[in-house]
């Protein structure tokens, strides 16, 4: 072929493909409203959730038929950057599902929409559980509606205890400590606890923190993470593992589930968990499972326990294309019979007083053990908010593992691993304050 | 000749369309060069001059600072002698094994094809089912390197080598070895199959033993193979990354950290955009170092035509 003639076909080429993309795709289905929904999983069973996901969607977009909903499942690796990145562009979906850690520090610089519209619709805050409403509110108004609530509680085996003569599980950190060096025998741990730099280990120190008194920003933005009750909880922490050694020495290794299978093997007697994870480990050791219980974090130095939450929310974007729609397919959703569906294969508690109590709900012992440490379960920032500037940061890098990392596998005295995360932690929040 | 030369050029100044064609043929290749390798890494660049953080469009200029920051930080100079090291010896143990098992599959043994492509599978495998499959046979619950231990009587309980500080390295580099030796074997399967056998034969009728053949031929023909390899090892092992992450994302503690996972840590984990690009472009000019100085190297450029 000669040089004219290709060039004249590349030509003919391109020109039709520039007529392809100028065009606007007149088709039926670009009539309808498409709703954009970006969702990370949180519940515990990806294939449980996606038949939920595909059958709602289906029947919500049967009741409106303008409607399309075009949900994008995301990867927690890169949910709260991709949410965070697409508020700051402005290239946003309408629609999001979040914890407060990801939501509230965008909705703190006006880049979410007020939702106190929907709150209302669903019959006011009073109808809410507040400590999982109150992570979502930023000065009178509220950024997030509550769909589900998760938080770390403690799993454990019967027959195990029972083995060692302990009919019940413990309440307090001393019953801890009793019961799992008693169950420390022939190859069996008394206690499964993240000792390496991962969420799970923050997560838990960060429940004992608030057990213990604790706290990390107070209310008026001073970290105070260098206090005398995180020292106790740091103490109490790592010695569990050097001192009573009662923890198993892979657990500085450990990744996420790891725990799930050694307390589904029978490997350990014990093991804080997000409670949620006890629709999974049914699937997972349905023979077993009968074998293991679920209930609240045993109680600190102040007499109540403490978790981290992992409180879930629908929440829509300032530059939305269609905020009507999406508040539309919230209250669709939040209807009670689908609510119900959605906390039993997602492994969370509602958020709803009317269907937090359900019958149907609470006969899940993982569900009633979530349910009872609710009102124990701190937010990152504790009582500063998850708004804080450089939460990101922190959790990103694990910097609340730091203490137990510096004394378990660095070799620091806690106070001195302590004083060090402190350093750490205060100078992420000052740099980003400054920015 | 010098006229005839200088007459085809002048035709080809005359029709430019000459050079069209093969300019269109070859801009894809270029547009994907730019867009995948040449703009991202100027971008590193650039990221590492300023304060730039993962979830914040707006950012600014800091010169510097990532990088007298970086040096005056602890962990970095511990990351950076972690990857020297890790690099020394994984990338001799590569060469010294792929070297080995390419002169025993290079002689005519019986079922060499089979032991050929057995050899291959480890590499041909994924990292993340290399990396899972280490951490399995590392376990302490149900591993099965433990169970075989104790039951041969050498251990009496299990060894935790992604906790245990004396068995970390190992732990670590094992896995690596055993993924990217046959690549190295490869390379020097290739390069043995190119020595004439004349040279052999003619040693042989001059009297010189098989030790004699491997030192005064084998290892100088191999010149140029032990420098490519060499140059890619320091390459392939100095940004290491998917292994290490995988067994034990730079621990327990900072253990195990690499410059590559540090990196990894600032811009994923700890959305410091600007600062982890700052690790990343020191990554970036050691190796480009490294390929200079290969690059000007007498004994390469004593090869070129």
């Amino acid at each position: 072929m000669k040089y004219k003639e290709i060039c004249l076909v590349q030509a003919v080429l391109l020109s039709l493909l520039v007529v392809l993309l100028a065009c606007p795709a007149h088709t039926a289905a670009s009539e309808k409203i498409i709703l954009k929904f970006s969702y990370a999983p949180f519940g515990f069973s990806a294939d449980a959730e996606r038949t939920f996901w595909s059958k709602y969607i289906k029947q919500f977009e049967k009741e409106n038929p303008n409607i399309k909903v075009n949900m994008t499942w995301e990867s927690w690796d890169n949910f709260h950057q991709k949410t965070h990145m697409a508020a700051e562009t402005g290239r946003v979906p309408d629609l999001s599902y979040c914890s407060p850690a990801t939501n509230m520090p965008i909705a703190a610089r006006g880049l979410v929409l007020q939702v106190d519209d929907v709150i209302k619709a669903l019959g006011g805050p009073q109808e809410f559980v507040e400590s999982n409403l109150a992570p979502f509110q930023l000065d009178g108004k509220t950024y997030g509606v509550p769909n589900c609530d998760n938080n770390i509680v403690l799993a454990y085996r019967k027959d195990i205890l029972k083995k060692f003569g302990f009919n019940a599980p413990p309440k307090t950190w001393d019953e801890l400590v009793k019961i799992a060096k008693a169950c420390t025998k022939n190859g069996v741990y008394g206690l499964g606890l993240f000792l390496g730099k991962t969420h799970d280990t923050r997560q838990v120190y960060e429940g004992m923190m608030w057990a213990a008194g604790g706290c990390e920003i107070e209310k008026n933005g001073d970290v105070v993470l260098d206090s005398p009750a995180n020292l106790t909880a740091l103490k109490f922490y790592t010695d569990l593992y050097l001192k009573h050694k009662v923890v198993p020495p892979s657990a500085v290794d450990w990744k996420y589930g790891d725990n799930a299978n050694l307390i589904g093997s029978g490997q350990v007697a014990m093991t804080p968990i997000y409670g949620g994870y006890g629709t999974l480990i049914e699937e997972m050791f349905p023979k077993t499972y009968k074998e293991i219980g679920f209930i609240e974090m045993p109680s600190g130095p102040t007499g109540h326990s403490g978790s981290r939450s992992g409180v879930g929310a629908f929440f829509i974007f300032s530059k939305a294309q269609h905020p009507e729609e999406a508040k539309k397919f919230i209250l669709f959703l939040s209807e009670p019979k689908i609510h119900k569906e959605w906390c039993v294969i997602s492994g969370n508690v509602s958020p709803f007083k009317a269907i937090a109590n359900d019958p149907e709900l609470t006969k899940f012992e993982w569900y009633r053990a979530i349910a009872r440490q609710s009102p124990n379960a701190v937010q990152p920032g504790f009582n500063y908010g998850p708004h804080a500037k450089g939460l990101d940061v922190i959790n990103g890098l694990h910097v609340m593992a730091e203490p137990v990392v510096g004394v378990i596998s660095e070799g620091f005295s806690p106070e001195e691993s302590l004083k060090r995360a402190h350093k750490h932690y205060a100078r992420i929040v000052e740099d980003a304050r400054k920015k | 000749m010098q006229i005839l030369i200088d007459t085809d050029s002048r035709k080809r100044r005359k029709a430019p369309g000459l050079f069209l064609l093969p300019g269109a043929l070859l801009a894809p290749t270029l547009i994907i060069v730019f867009v995948v390798l040449l703009y991202p890494a100027a971008c590193t660049i650039f990221f590492s001059l300023t304060d730039k953080t993962m979830a914040d469009t707006t950012y600014s200029f800091i010169g510097l600072k990532n990088y007298s920051n970086l040096f005056s930080d602890p962990k970095f100079w511990m990351a950076f002698q972690h990857s020297i090291i890790f690099t020394l010896v994984a990338g001799s143990l590569n060469i010294l094994l792929g070297f080995g098992t390419a002169l025993l599959v290079n002689r005519a043994i019986p079922f060499r094809g089979l032991f050929r492509s057995l050899l291959l599978i480890p590499w041909v495998m994924p990292h993340i089912v290399t990396g899972l499959m280490f951490r399995w046979l590392y376990n302490d619950f149900y591993g099965y390197l433990n169970y075989l231990l104790i039951h041969a009587g050498l251990i009496e309980k299990p060894i935790l080598f992604l906790v245990d500080r004396a068995f970390v390295w190992l732990a670590v580099i094992l896995p690596t070895v055993w993924y990217e030796y046959p690549f190295v074997m490869l390379m020097f399967l290739a390069a043995l199959q190119s020595i004439s056998p004349d040279l052999y034969r003619a040693a042989k009728v001059d009297g010189a033993n098989a030790f004699q053949q491997f030192l005064h031929i084998t290892l100088p023909c191999l010149k140029q193979a032990f420098l490519l390899n060499g140059l890619l090892q320091i390459i392939f092992m100095f940004k290491s990354f998917n292994l290490v992450w995988i067994l034990t994302q730079g621990g327990p503690g900072d253990r195990t950290e690499l410059l590559s996972t540090l990196a990894y840590r600032h811009v994923f984990e700890g959305f410091s955009t600007g600062y982890g690009s700052a690790v990343a472009t020191v990554i970036f000019l050691v190796l480009f170092a490294v390929s200079i100085v290969y690059l000007a190297s007498p004994a390469i450029r004593s090869e070129e035509p």
